[in-house]
């Protein structure tokens, strides 16, 4: 039934905007004469992200046009690579690449490159799980290895092998360990890594959440709307 | 796990921001639902219950202001779920009967907004509720919702201790008084001469 599908290969937004989640379930305000204002939340977070994609046309709009068609007004999700822009560089890393060698990549061992010309993209390394936890916690660990230990509020990271999820840094707690949100969404055994690209799986909110305006000369801006999809739901209901 | 607050419990509910979701134990025919009304699933009380609300913030199901369960308060809890499918509408129908009079259990926690812990004193407890018979309704073609309530099990005890100030319960009180048939009606007096 439903099924979990990659972005197209070259699809990038543009702009992205994380809007307000499902915190806001029955949220509230009482205030009192005095004017002190106590505000009610529900305790459940999760990303709901708003992306712009540029103007386009040609193969680029082929591909954006039929992967918001494939995901049928949520009923399909879609994997959501979290390139964050501004993420640390390498050399913070604690990778020492040269500046054409981050630009142009690195070739195989016997100096080739891939059929067709590109090079192998230099990327930040993976670092080891230092501590199992459980899903829902909020305290994880990492192992002192390139930046295990040099994280810091706001960084985004994630972990494989199978774990959908992106996670920001709220709380450095010293010697790898870090305070994050949103909570576990998949529980990390001492096999686990961290990454710094993230891949989320997410689901159009809705019907409407999603454009697709064609000019006459090329295609619009679009938007598109979409919500996190829990690691245990998509092999639930995705999985198909 | 006390159902009652303690002082502890309303020193903490005086924070400036509060974190909470309601809690529903429903024993449906098709076996025991335990629901929430936030998103994603999560374990209290060493049960695990599902979330119902959309991920958008907006809400598949409606849980209507819930009223403070004492003597003489008929509290009952309105519950609509919208958004259902076809095999839920039938089931509906199918087991509406069945599901009239089951145990549904209400219950309330207070959670930590940043870990989504649970507050040291875990779920309280509403009240012991039974549900209604489910109700359908149509509105044009395509909202389909189904409403139904949960009553505490002192919702027939509604009535006022010693009765209303009302001409019948005032006969009840003192057979033959009719002094109340008299109360807020307007007199108009004709004085007619002779």
């Amino acid at each position: 039934m439903g099924r979990l599908i990659s972005m197209p290969n070259g699809l990038w937004p543009r702009s992205m905007e994380p809007l307000s989640g499902p915190r806001a379930v029955g949220g509230a305000a009482n205030t009192s004469i005095g004017n002190f204002m106590q505000t009610v939340a529900a305790p459940f977070g999760g990303w709901r992200w708003q992306f712009v994609f540029p103007v386009s046309k040609d193969a680029k709009f082929r591909r954006y046009r039929g992967w918001v068609t494939a995901l049928h007004g949520g009923a399909n999700a879609t994997r959501v690579p979290f390139g964050d822009p501004d993420m640390m560089t390498l050399l913070e890393a604690g990778m020492t690449v040269t500046q054409a060698q981050e630009r142009f990549g690195l070739p195989w061992s016997n100096g080739e490159t891939w059929s067709n010309g590109q090079n192998w993209r230099v990327t930040a390394p993976n670092v080891p799980v230092d501590a199992a936890a459980e899903r829902d916690a909020t305290i994880i660990r990492l192992a002192d290895a390139f930046w295990g230990h040099r994280l810091q509020m706001g960084d985004y990271l994630g972990f494989f092998p199978l774990h959908f999820g992106l996670y920001t840094v709220t709380e450095e707690r010293g010697d790898g360990e870090y305070r994050i949100w949103p909570p576990l969404r998949k529980a990390l055994t001492a096999g686990d890594f961290a990454t710094l690209y993230p891949t989320m799986a997410m689901r159009l909110e809705s019907e409407d959440a999603a454009s697709a305006a064609r000019g006459v000369a090329h295609a619009e801006e679009a938007s598109v709307t979409l919500v996190e999809v829990f690691d245990y739901d998509v092999r639930d209901y995705f999985a198909d | 796990m006390a159902n009652l607050f303690s002082a502890d419990d309303m020193a903490f509910q005086r924070r400036p921001h509060i974190a909470r979701a309601w809690f529903a134990d429903l024993d449906l025919p098709s076996g025991r639902w335990h629901l929430h009304n936030g998103v994603g699933r999560k374990t209290v009380g060493g049960v695990e219950w599902r979330g119902v609300s959309d991920p958008a913030g907006g809400q598949l199901v409606s849980i209507s202001a819930v009223e403070d369960p004492r003597f003489g308060q008929a509290a009952k809890i309105d519950i609509v779920i919208a958004g259902v499918n076809l095999d839920f509408l039938r089931s509906v129908k199918d087991q509406g009967r069945q599901i009239e009079g089951r145990l549904a259990d209400v219950y309330w926690c207070a959670f930590d907004q940043e870990t989504q812990e649970v507050w040291p004193s875990g779920l309280k407890k509403l009240f012991p509720g039974y549900l209604s018979s489910p109700k359908i309704r149509w509105s044009g073609i395509g909202v389909r919702t189904v409403a139904f309530t949960i009553e505490s099990l002192w919702h027939s005890q509604n009535f006022p201790f010693g009765g209303k100030w009302t001409p019948a319960d005032q006969q009840a009180r003192y057979s033959g008084d009719k002094g109340l048939e008299f109360v807020g009606v307007k007199v108009q007096e004709i004085i007619r001469g002779t």
